[in-house]
């Protein structure tokens, strides 16, 4: 086995902070090694230094035992590496062809992009990834958008793959498909990073892995030799709480209730309840229509049919949901949940200016106070509450958003992926603050991707397949077999 | 799913070609129109007239597509010309003998410089185009008076040289005119054919991603609006060539209203990424015949700049309502960036 990368004494500064601590990290060709690591932990630093975003402070990359003199992505590029975002790095405007070979820079004689369709549609066909050449790139599922992100480094001599939490927006079948494609680079020799939060994936397709915790390398464990349990005390340096929600004790009062709700294209004929305190899960397949239902009950999506009722108050648009209590926390923090350009603050006291203020007038200090409980109830760490909100990590974040609803009388908590891109003690700090909250008798629609995740946090989970509701199951009882099966409406074996 | 991909890229494509195929339909519309109101439109006299100004406000407007697929703009285009037909005229007056391709130099050169310290205010000291475009429009345009001490160069002054660009030639056709085909389709080439300028939708479709497959925005946006300045000073030239006169008062002044109307009503994004030559030259077309047929069926001067004003609202509801229609039509299209 060689060594295909090997980082040596890695150190990194972000002004007065050292992001990164003399890192030793080294992976053999042929391997899928995980970094591991919560937010913060330097992770995403490491690997722009690997492939040429960032400089390292101190210390050295090098690809096959060559010192690499990293100043740009076209020197990395260069030596066979390459990096995959979790958002791939694609141009809408261009079609898949185009995208692919944007970055193209051997000889331009003799180049055209019609002299590599056939050799792109073979990159593709190895990917299993079926979509038009000419196809615009807006156009395409964010899976095959990956894959195409994939195709576009196989077309290089691939080396050293990166892979930053590539499944975060992944359907279990979708991983499938990614995973089977990282193993046959494998088999080729390529050495794989890989990153991600989904300890049961990590274990399932790397072969070592090592874990960083504030910027030191904690350890380096043989996948065999590991378990769930012991990684994530590497990653957190204490235990955490991964049990299940409390049973739910059948309440007589509903929160929610959905009467036929359609939204057209989108999903049909959907009724359901949430009880008082009630955690219900909804599982599906990405597109099956989960997002636009939790959008549409909390009115920012226009309904063709239908009706929602909070608290028995019928809820026509967005403004009567949040004057009923309810509170949207929707999938994409960055876009729909925050205002990255304002403060901490001005986030959290957003929804609840109207009881804040005098007549219409701020009152700065009493925002400050109100934010600042609430802030430090969340365990948002961050250095200053004048920060902006996009300078936060993504778990911070992720709890930032879920704080500007807490911050008033909630009835009704939608909250769509709580979890997706947060690191692992911030997921058990999230699950807990829901769990808490349903305990104070707040109804809960949850929205998840993350297997564990629903199974293990709602009391009721609903399964939703191509715009429809098609089944039901206890919490306690579900398997993932059976929600896949629902989910897809597969027999599988 | 996989199944309505093919529906949805079959509906943008030809939304894409439905716009170019509606603006051309447009184009023809409106000069039907100013043929009923006032014949002598169609007069060749008058039709020649209109095809030396689209010559000059396509070289202005296909520099402007550049700078617009790259996320930015440059409103100091009219002045910008200003200068490189000021100093142009200068040089052939006082230095008649030179030769033209001298004066041609002269003039892109002149622009390109203007071009490249707009260049830098944007992308060096990263301030906001809309902003440095639109102090540089003033400042160029105070330098028109001042490097002609507000004096205007005469038709008697201008070489004959460069006043024959504006008359036809031996081929038949105007060099004007013939200049505005070449930079049509040298864009063409550029834009469809090229690498680089299948980066420079890249960049400015999505700039990070650029900057993750190692592409540069920064670098590409400087050159756009070097070539930006370049083609405004060819289109300096034409100016001299086509009014004989240069007036330090108005020479090009209001160029950029024409010229950002044409390119937004051809259909190019105004967010950045997409755009078409083929398009852009429709919109020329139209805005040169509106100039014309207004001035042709005597409405004011005023009135004619209200009317680029609200076709440059018009086109960009449009666009946006196509672009709607698309996205709810079972894809999220944005229309083809290469039409």
């Amino acid at each position: 086995m060689t060594v295909a990368l090997t980082c040596e004494g890695v150190s990194k500064w972000f002004g007065d902070s050292k992001v990164l601590d003399s890192v030793d990290f080294a992976v053999d060709a042929g391997e899928i090694h995980a970094l591991l690591g919560e937010n913060g932990a330097g992770k995403s630093t490491l690997l722009k230094i690997c492939s040429g975003l960032y400089r390292p402070d101190s210390g050295g990359v090098r690809v096959e035992g060559r010192q690499q003199e990293f100043g740009s992505v076209i020197d990395a590029q260069a030596a066979g590496v390459a990096l995959i975002h979790q958002e791939p790095r694609l141009f809408p405007d261009l079609n898949v062809l185009e995208n692919i070979w944007i970055d193209f820079r051997g000889k331009s004689r003799g180049f055209s992009l019609k002299s590599v369709e056939k050799q792109t549609q073979d990159y593709l066909d190895e990917l299993g990834c079926e979509v038009d050449l000419r196809a615009r790139m807006s156009d395409i599922s964010v899976a095959d958008q990956q894959l195409i992100d994939v195709a576009s480094a196989l077309r290089k001599d691939l080396k050293v793959l990166i892979v930053d939490e590539p499944t975060a927006s992944l359907t279990p079948h979708e991983v499938e498909r990614l995973f089977a494609v990282l193993r046959r680079l494998k088999k080729q020799g390529v050495a794989i990073v890989f990153v991600g939060h989904r300890l049961s994936e990590i274990l399932e397709i790397s072969d070592r892995m090592t874990v960083l915790r504030d910027g030191q390398v904690v350890g380096s464990i043989r996948a065999d030799k590991a378990t769930e349990d012991e990684l994530a005390r590497m990653m957190v340096g204490r235990n955490i709480d991964v049990s299940g929600s409390q049973p739910y004790v059948q309440n007589e009062s509903t929160v929610l209730k959905v009467h036929n709700l359609g939204a057209a294209g989108k999903f049909r004929d959907v009724s359901l309840d949430v009880g008082v305190g009630e955690i219900v899960g909804v599982g599906g397949l990405v597109g099956s229509g989960r997002s636009e239902l939790l959008e549409t009950i909390f009115g920012v999506r226009k309904k063709s049919s239908g009706s929602v009722f909070v608290n028995g108050v019928r809820i026509g648009n967005v403004l009567g949901s949040i004057k009923a209590g309810s509170g949207l926390v929707p999938e994409d923090r960055g876009r729909h949940g925050l205002v990255l350009r304002a403060t901490l603050v001005e986030n959290v006291v957003l929804p609840s200016l109207r009881t804040l203020s005098f007549f219409g007038v701020r009152r700065s200090k009493k925002e400050l106070v109100f934010a600042k409980k609430i802030i430090s109830d969340l365990k948002v760490r961050t250095s200053s509450l004048g920060l902006e909100a996009g300078a936060l990590s993504g778990g911070n974040q992720q709890k930032l958003s879920l704080a500007k609803w807490l911050a008033r009388d909630l009835n009704l908590l939608l909250i769509d992926e709580p979890t997706r891109g947060v690191d692992i003690g911030s997921k058990a700090e999230i699950h807990s603050l829901i769990r808490r909250l349903a305990e104070q008798g707040v109804g809960v629609l949850v929205v998840s991707s993350d297997m564990r995740e629903l199974l293990s946090l709602p009391h009721r989970i609903l399964v939703m397949r191509e715009g429809e509701l098609v089944g039901s199951l206890p919490a306690s009882g579900a398997t993932e077999e059976a929600v896949i099966k629902l989910a897809s409406g597969v027999k599988l074996a | 799913m996989r199944a309505g991909i093919p529906r949805g890229r079959f509906f943008a494509m030809n939304l894409a070609r439905f716009r170019d195929a509606g603006i051309g339909g447009i184009v023809l519309g409106v000069a039907i129109i100013f043929w009923l109101l006032n014949p002598l439109f169609m007069r060749p006299e008058n039709l020649f007239a209109i095809l030396l100004s689209v010559g000059i406000i396509v070289v202005l407007a296909v520099g402007q597509m550049f700078v617009i697929i790259s996320r930015q703009i440059d409103l100091s285009i009219g002045s910008t010309l200003g200068v490189a037909a000021m100093v142009t005229a200068m040089v052939g007056r006082d230095f008649p003998n030179v030769p033209t391709i001298f004066l041609v130099i002269v003039a892109v050169g002149v622009g390109a410089l203007l071009g490249a310290f707009n260049g830098f205010l944007v992308v060096g000291a990263k301030i906001p185009a809309i902003i440095a475009t639109l102090g540089t429009l003033a400042i160029y345009r105070g330098l028109v008076f001042i490097v002609s001490d507000n004096i205007q160069v005469n038709p008697s002054e201008i070489p004959t040289g460069v006043t024959a660009l504006a008359r036809v030639s031996t081929v038949g056709i105007p060099p004007i005119v013939l200049i505005g085909v070449m930079v049509v389709l040298a864009g063409w080439y550029f834009t469809r054919r090229t690498m680089t300028g299948l980066r420079l939708y890249a960049v400015g479709s999505n700039p990070e991603a650029a900057i993750a497959r190692g592409l540069s925005p920064l670098r590409f946006q400087f050159w756009v609006f070097v070539a930006m300045g370049a083609l405004a000073g060819l289109g300096g030239l034409l100016y001299i060539a086509r009014f004989s006169t240069v007036n330090p008062a108005d020479v090009g002044a209001g160029f950029e209203l024409q010229v950002i109307s044409a390119v937004v009503i051809g259909g190019t994004n105004i967010f950045g990424g997409s755009g078409s030559v083929v398009g852009v030259l429709m919109g020329v077309f139209l805005v040169g015949i509106l100039a014309n047929g207004l001035t042709v069926i005597g409405v004011s001067g005023f009135w004619q700049s209200a009317a680029y004003g609200a076709i440059i609202i018009i086109a960009v509801v449009v666009d946006t309502l196509v672009r709607r229609q698309m996205s709810s039509g079972g894809s999220k299209g944005k229309g083809k960036h290469n039409g």
